[in-house]
């Protein structure tokens, strides 16, 4: 594969499945900081792996292997959660002004936030709706051992999500910034 | 709430983008980081094989040349010479090991084990190494009959050595704990 046709696929890869990176980044990484180096690092991962994409497995779900296992490395190391932002630093994400913050939403990835990394690599792969057996492939486990860590984080988002509904997290939104 | 609402939020986010991407600034970093690839395995082990073979030809060269030829420092040049020879396999052998693990989140996870068990390692035989170093550095000096603070001064640098390569030892096992402890996970 020419580089020339490896910068071409990243290309349409990168406009094609951005929602795809942020869901993965919004779900390792808590600050701004965070989701910028952990997107660098999924975006390099991705790069370098297309010319071993064989074309045997959807594009999605490609990336997701890619991802998730760049995002559970990332999780590992030592420089994450830094607390003190770099406002000055040049960011590759640029959060979109007037983006409509989802309450509900946010609660659902605090709740993710509050998982450990298999788990919450499994949560996104559920709603992102993935099969067993494709989880099973992605996380390199048996499906049956999906299945109990599955059914295990079902329950437990059920129950987190009832007592949520008591505090009266409804279907809100707000603005991240108002558009003039 | 039932999962399919649960489910339901999540798709709610597919309909707008939070972010937008810089793509020149992604361009820059992608390139900065294909620079930067160089694993830490692979700067230990350059380096420990730089010094070895080069210690190794040093002491060799002074040692034949000098009038007052040292068994012992020929020991050490031999010694020098076997120890990078062993890194370069040891190098060899990880590295297509490495090809070994399939691409998904448990293959990875044994793969970065695997190296890091090699790291762990490496670094406590490397650190093993410093008493034979020293030794024969010792014996060597002994033999030639160099002044006493020479004796001092080796083994000042070979505690510090010692000392140092501690902290890198402990480095690795904290990396290698790490990881087992996501594995545990992983089994759970």
């Amino acid at each position: 594969m020419t580089a020339q046709e490896q910068e071409h696929i990243f290309g349409d890869w990168l406009e094609q499945y951005k929602g795809l990176f942020f869901k993965i980044v919004r779900t390792y990484a808590v600050t701004a900081m965070d989701m910028d180096d952990l997107f660098q690092e999924i975006v390099i991962q991705v790069w370098r792996s297309i010319p071993a994409w064989k074309q045997r497995c959807a594009v999605s779900t490609w990336i997701y292997r890619i991802a998730i296992n760049t995002a559970v490395s990332w999780t590992r190391k030592e420089k994450k959660h830094r607390q003190i932002e770099d406002l000055d630093a040049v960011q590759v994400l640029v959060p979109e002004s007037g983006a409509v913050v989802d309450e509900r939403l946010a609660w659902l990835y605090e709740e993710i936030h509050q998982m450990d990394v298999i788990d919450r690599s499994l949560t996104l792969l559920l709603l992102e709706g993935f099969s067993y057996k494709e989880m099973a492939v992605i996380i390199g486990i048996t499906e049956s051992n999906v299945g109990v860590k599955i059914s295990r984080i079902k329950k437990k988002l059920i129950v987190r999500s009832q007592k949520q509904d008591l505090y009266g997290i409804g279907g809100s939104s707000t603005y991240l910034e108002q558009p003039e | 709430m039932e999962l399919e609402e649960v489910q339901h939020i999540w798709s709610s986010q597919n309909k707008q983008m939070p972010y937008s991407i810089d793509t020149a600034e992604l361009h820059r970093r992608i390139l900065s980081g294909k620079a930067r690839v160089m694993h830490i395995t692979n700067f230990a082990e350059g380096l420990n094989i730089v010094v070895g073979l080069g210690t190794g030809a040093f002491t060799l060269w002074t040692n034949t040349t000098s009038r007052h030829q040292s068994f012992f420092i020929y020991c050490y040049s031999v010694w020098a010479f076997i120890v990078a020879i062993l890194i370069i396999a040891a190098r060899m052998r990880r590295r297509a090991a490495g090809r070994r693990f399939e691409r998904s989140v448990r293959g990875e996870l044994e793969h970065g084990l695997a190296v890091a068990r090699y790291q762990v390692r490496l670094s406590q035989l490397l650190r093993w190494n410093i008493f034979v170093i020293g030794a024969l550095v010792l014996f060597g000096l002994w033999e030639t009959a160099k002044p006493w603070w020479a004796t001092v001064g080796i083994i000042t640098f070979m505690s510090l050595g010692w000392y140092v390569s501690g902290f890198e030892n402990k480095y690795y096992r904290r990396q290698r704990r790490r990881l087992e402890e996501l594995r545990d996970l992983l089994n759970a």
